[in-house]
């Protein structure tokens, strides 16, 4: 009597979970497209999906399983923009499902852990904050990078911090020096002069290195543009080429 | 003539008795009942106002009484002298980004650029500029950090040769990036 009670709730609990997550079943998408629209999932984003199965080209399992990172997104409160994003260029690529659908997953535990790392550094998070630094963790910047900077600028005031996180992940993503990265910050931060055009210091950095000029002598310049106040585009003049030849190719190309 | 000579001695009679006769004081509120009984004057207000402006007063008060006041006074020359809050970054500003892909002998039928900054759409074709040999697409971006490809002949999913940086996509394939900081440097 009671193994036959105890096997009636298990399937009654596995039936409750599958009717809760059908996307993550792979289950019904028109269920996992209403939980969707109701989380706020962009109705871009689910007209794509239902045009795609409604031709042929993606089928309703496939639908779902691209669905249930948002769902997961959407449960933790996680900003749905970038998963959405990369959605959209997997479909537009023309990847398979079950290939966008891990990249998705990835992503959003990158947000997860991204969260973690601002609420044990700062004590609280931003969307625009998580967005900076859980796309700096799926583009490979190392996490200590990250927590470096929290340990050290935690406290800086916004926009500045934003600005120095967005340093950290671009400037790690192009394989800038993380302590010249910090080196930069800790100087604007002291001189109370770091604007938000330092946040795309990372062209200068990339138009240097094609002109053959090392790391550590962006970072000099752009420290002593950040003591003298100036803005970044000095850092260009300071470094001795012009704005408008950042590509580093010559004119006309 | 006799008249006129008896009015005349009248009038000095008149004369010498008002000179000669005893000082007397007027009735108690005589003044007063004459002011009264005269109509009001009606004195324009910009009279009164300047009467009001240029007429002297004195202030007297005590160091206890005057310091509330200018410590008032004090935080309103504050409120209106202090620097007002730095002007926000232009997120919203367009910079001019320029998109191209070399190929000299129009071997695509159709290029277009899809990326972070069209949700991945190909919606915005490239024209071929025979001089140039090149696809080409001029476009106006928001300052931020965007990923995209070219999409050749509909299908084809070509990274930019010359990004100013590229990184993997996660599926298998590379995408091209592109800062716009806002400025006007931007040479692709």
């Amino acid at each position: 009597m009671s193994r036959r009670f105890s096997t009636f709730f298990v399937l009654a609990g596995l039936l409750a979970w599958l009717a809760a997550t059908p996307a993550l079943a792979g289950g019904s998408f028109a269920a996992a497209a209403g939980q969707a629209r109701r989380c706020g999932v962009s109705g871009e984003v689910m007209n794509t999906l239902s045009a795609r199965v409604a031709q042929g080209s993606l089928d309703e399992a496939g639908a779902g399983s691209l669905l249930a990172p948002l769902l997961e997104a959407c449960a933790d409160r996680l900003p749905l923009a970038p998963i959405e994003d990369k959605l959209a260029e997997g479909l537009a690529k023309n990847v398979p499902p079950e290939r966008i659908a891990q990249v998705l997953a990835r992503r959003v535990a990158d947000y997860r852990r991204g969260r973690e790392l601002l609420a044990s550094g700062r004590g609280g998070e931003s969307p625009e904050n998580l967005v900076v630094l859980g796309e700096g963790l799926a583009m490979g910047v190392p996490e200590a990078d990250f927590a470096a900077y929290l340990a050290a600028f935690g406290k800086l005031p916004e926009p500045t911090f934003l600005t120095g996180l967005a340093m950290v992940s671009y400037q790690g993503q192009a394989g800038f020096p993380p302590d010249l990265t910090l080196g930069v910050i800790r100087q604007g931060a002291e001189a109370g002069t770091l604007g938000d055009g330092y946040r795309y210091l990372v062209r200068i950095i990339l138009a240097a290195r094609r002109r053959g000029l090392a790391d550590a002598a962006v970072a000099d310049a752009a420290r002593a543009a950040l003591r003298d106040g100036k803005p970044v585009t000095d850092v260009v003049t300071r470094l001795g080429f012009t704005g408008r030849s950042l590509s580093g190719l010559p004119d006309g190309q | 003539m006799q008249s006129e000579e008896r009015a005349s001695r009248l009038n000095e009679e008149i004369e010498r008795s008002v000179r000669t006769m005893a000082e007397q004081s007027p009735p108690d509120g005589f003044a007063a009942r004459v002011m009264a009984s005269l109509p009001p004057r009606r004195v324009p207000v910009r009279t009164r106002l300047r009467l009001w402006l240029t007429r002297p007063r004195s202030l007297t008060f005590t160091p206890l009484t005057a310091a509330p006041a200018l410590v008032l006074a004090a935080g309103l020359l504050f409120l209106v002298l202090r620097p007002g809050p730095a002007p926000l970054p232009e997120r919203d500003a367009l910079s001019p980004v320029r998109f191209v892909l070399y190929d000299a002998r129009r071997s695509a039928s159709s290029v277009a650029v899809i990326g972070s900054f069209n949700n991945w759409r190909p919606t915005s074709d490239m024209r071929y500029d025979p001089a140039a040999g090149a696809w080409v697409l001029e476009a106006r971006l928001p300052q931020g950090e965007y990923e995209y490809v070219f999409m050749v002949d509909g299908k084809r999913i070509v990274p930019d040769p010359r990004a100013q940086a590229s990184r993997d996509d996660g599926f298998g394939n590379t995408n091209s990036i592109v800062y716009v900081g806002g400025g006007h440097e931007q040479a692709l």
